[in-house]
């Protein structure tokens, strides 16, 4: 029971493959933050109108350029919705469920996350392209599920 | 004469049997897919940063 | 000498009888419902493909997600679960010298359990009370009676898989010191997934029919998913197991060839029910509650999955090149030329092979972390699993069919069904093509999964992904030809094809034969190991999960 040497050279070459990989995006998240949206913080999610911050969603600069959205998803919608921005921004993403799972997923970017009742989830984007993104769910949550999507503005 | 060219004829045959150069053209291009899609996806992904 | 006529009397033995005729006709049963759900969820698929492109829309009374929960539930759960049973329990009783009368009773049992479990839990999603998908995560609440169905049909696979252990118990009391023959080695390793890969999902759903029911008022979400995709991923991995098992034991027999080391194939099956059952968390790779780090040891989970397939694939083209080289095939091409591509039993598990050289590094490429936010729940994704389900595991059933079905139904396989199946792969392959071309690519500019069509308000973005989303229509119209075509040629293989005796190929191993190691057959020991490297993968994640756990969900029915 042996591999034959030209299998040994293939399977050599392709997990050396994978382990690149693994040590390009291991670096990625470890070493630029660039991870995927893991927030662990968490809430009641029948309370959520009564937790900070989520009794006040919303726009706010926190820093040159630099924005957090604040955003409560239920079904259908998103609030706040219609945001603008200016071009170049950093926007950071604080987000709930206040009913089922929803996702939030941006197209042409790479904002795509699962937002769960009773979690807090959090993912970061720097808007450099001026435009109009559409914003969507992408969990289905219901019979209005298609029609849940809004607009961020980048001027 | 006429033995060495049997003798030959049997070893290209042996050969050919047991030439593994397909099987490892495929895996290539089964690697080459691999890494394609990967450097793909990771093409998009840091054009999206 | 005592084996060269034990074979013998086999050979005569399977000539006088054939099949076992009790066990065939449990087969054709099972192969009966799996293919009614393939003709039944097809028309479903075709219906959503035109609904997405936008071709029409499907009413209220029936509308885009209770369609969509019925056709998953139909093809990954009801197609597959059947095919897989009756496929290996075909093989157990043609290798094992018939099935056990007491073995035979738990899969007609197992049968009719999850038959009812199946009525009780579309009649739901028919009335439009359980329009949650098959993945169902709460605190989405169907009625009760979708989990209750549920549960019947996972236990009904249990007594399926206990039959299957207790026959192979039983050979190996009595050949002791032999090795399980490879096809009864590779039933083996699907069961013990299928069992043990659907508890933590039986726990969910005992948990769900409750807070359904209104016993508990709250359910844990995070604790839910988790459960469902140590099952689901598992799930995915029990169909590629199948259909593994067709390429290493079948093809080679079919192609006249000799099937690849007898070790190396045990190996990666040992390795294939090792490390599969943490691969779900690749599933979550966007979710709160989880880490960044637990996450990273997960996508090296999720990759050691890939080493038994990389394996695979070197086995695969050793194979075909040997036995192409044999029959006369030169140079760097000519085997290829060599092989069967007139033969259905051939084409179509060849055809789902090369379809699993996308699919695999689709996959490869969406399980490594960050990237994974490119495509969650986009229609890629869904690109992605009819690459692997499918076309690599449908294509695969569909050849199986064309032996097994004549098999276990006494009948032969004429040159004109063959011709049938032939130009079947061939449409179902060009559908595929479309459909999970213009899925993965629409994906990628953002149109999101399980969304029945919708141009948000006339949104630029939106409209431009509607001339990708009319080939998704073109491929369903493609497929669902192909599945009328399947279907016919089934139940015509069943009751209709000439009379005649139909082997079940099962190739031999390479020669020199090598011995395989007698340590292969340590199930024991597989399944502890198995039990380890799952408590590696959730024992953690788990238990944070529960203990940090915030205030449950109450149910919601937003449909
Ligand atoms: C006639 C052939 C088929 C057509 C036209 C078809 C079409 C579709 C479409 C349009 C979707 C929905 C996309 C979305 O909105 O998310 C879908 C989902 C799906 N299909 Fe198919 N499909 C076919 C065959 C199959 C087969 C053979 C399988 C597996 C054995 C399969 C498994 C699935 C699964 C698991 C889903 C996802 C359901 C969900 O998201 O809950 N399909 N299919
Ligand atoms: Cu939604
Ligand atoms: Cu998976």
């Amino acid at each position: 029971m042996k591999f034959s040497k030209h299998e040994e050279i293939w399977l050599t070459i392709s997990v050396g493959m994978l382990v690149l990989f693994m040590v390009i995006v291991g670096y990625q998240t470890f070493a630029l933050g660039m991870g995927p949206p893991s927030n662990k913080e968490t809430l009641d999610p029948q309370k959520v109108d009564q937790t900070a911050p989520f009794d006040n969603p919303g726009v706010f600069e926190v820093g040159p350029n630099e924005y957090e959205v604040v955003m409560v998803l239920q079904v259908f919608s998103f609030t706040p919705n219609n945001i603008e921005i200016p071009k170049g921004a950093t926007v950071h993403f604080t987000m709930t469920s206040k009913d089922v799972v929803h996702g939030f997923q941006v197209a042409g970017t790479n904002l795509n996350a699962m937002v769960m009742p009773g979690y807090i989830q959090k993912i970061t984007q720097k808007f450099d392209k001026p435009g109009e993104y559409l914003v969507l769910c992408n969990e289905y949550c219901g019979a209005g599920h298609q029609m849940m999507s809004t607009t961020i503005t980048v001027k | 004469m006429k033995a060495s060219k049997v003798h030959t004829e049997e070893k290209l045959d042996a050969d050919n049997e047991y030439s593994v150069k397909g099987t490892m053209f495929s895996v290539g291009v089964v690697g080459a897919v691999i890494l394609i899609f990967w450097v793909g996806l990771f093409a998009l992904y840091m054009y999206r940063v | 000498m005592s084996t060269a006529t034990s074979k013998s009397l086999k050979e005569k033995a399977n000539q006088v009888m054939g099949v076992n005729l009790k066990d065939a006709k449990l087969a054709k049963s099972y192969m009966a419902v799996a293919f009614i759900a393939l003709l039944l969820g097809g028309i479903l698929g075709l219906l959503q493909g035109f609904e997405r492109a936008g071709l029409i829309q499907l009413p209220y009374w029936f509308n885009y997600y209770q369609v969509l929960t019925a056709h998953g539930l139909l093809l990954v759960v009801v197609l597959t679960a059947f095919f897989t049973i009756g496929y290996f329990y075909a093989g157990l009783s043609h290798c094992l010298g018939g099935l056990l009368p007491k073995v035979r009773k738990m899969a007609w049992i197992g049968f009719w359990m999850k038959i009812v479990g199946l009525v009780i839990a579309i009649i739901p999603v028919l009335l439009n009370k359980a329009s949650v998908m098959y993945t169902f995560y709460p605190p989405l609440a169907a009625a009760p009676s979708f989990y209750i169905g549920l549960a019947l049909i996972v236990l009904g696979i249990w007594v399926c898989a206990f039959g299957a252990f207790i026959n192979v118990a039983s050979w190996r009391k009595v050949n002791k010191g032999k090795h399980l023959p490879i096809f009864a080695f590779f039933a083996t390793a699907v069961f013990i997934l299928l069992f043990f890969g659907s508890i933590g999902v039986t726990i969910e759903v005992l948990i769900l029919i409750a807070w359904s029911f209104g016993w508990i008022p709250t359910v844990n979400v995070m604790v839910s998913r988790t459960l469902f995709w140590a099952f689901g991923h598992t799930l995915v991995n029990i169909w590629y197991l199948t259909a593994v098992s067709a390429w290493y034991v079948v093809v080679p027999k079919i192609i006249g060839g000799r099937r690849f080391s007898d070790a190396l194939t045990r190996i990666v099956i040992i390795l294939l029910v090792i490390m599969n059952i943490p691969g779900g968390f690749h599933h979550q790779i966007v979710d709160p509650g989880m880490s960044q780090a637990l996450k990273f040891l997960h996508v090296f989970m999720s990759l050691s999955i890939s080493f038994p397939s990389l394996m695979t694939a070197f086995a695969m083209f050793y194979v075909f090149e040997r036995t192409g080289r044999k029959l006369g095939g030169k140079g760097l091409f000519g085997w290829l030329r060599k092989l069967p591509w007139g033969d259905v039993r051939f084409l179509a598990p060849m055809i789902a092979m090369i379809a699993f050289i996308p699919a695999g590094a689709g996959g490869i490429a969406q399980t490594t972390n960050q990237l994974n936010q490119v495509v969650h729940n986009t229609m890629w994704v869904v690109g992605h699993f009819h690459l692997t389900v499918g076309t690599s595991v449908i294509l695969t059933f569909f050849g199986i069919s064309y032996w097994l079905i004549p098999h276990i139904s006494n009948r032969v396989l004429t040159p004109r069904m063959n011709k049938v199946g032939v130009i079947q792969t061939i449409i179902w392959t060009i559908g595929m093509l479309f459909m999970s071309g213009s899925m993965h690519a629409v994906g990628l500019l953002g149109s999101p999964r399980r969304t029945s069509y919708s141009t948000y308000g006339d949104n630029a973005t939106a409209l431009g992904w509607d001339p990708y989303l009319i080939f998704v229509a073109v491929g369903g119209t493609f497929l669902i030809i192909g599945v009328l075509i399947q279907v016919f040629a089934v139940f015509h293989m069943m009751f209709f094809a000439p009379k005649g005796v139909t082997e079940f190929p099962i190739a031999d191993p390479e020669v020199p034969v090598e011995k395989t190691p007698m340590w292969t057959e340590r199930w024991g020991l597989w399944i502890v190991i198995m039990l380890v490297v799952i408590s590696m993968g959730y024992v953690i994640p788990l238990v944070e999960l529960i203990v940090n756990a915030p205030p449950g969900s109450p149910p919601f029915k937003t449909w």
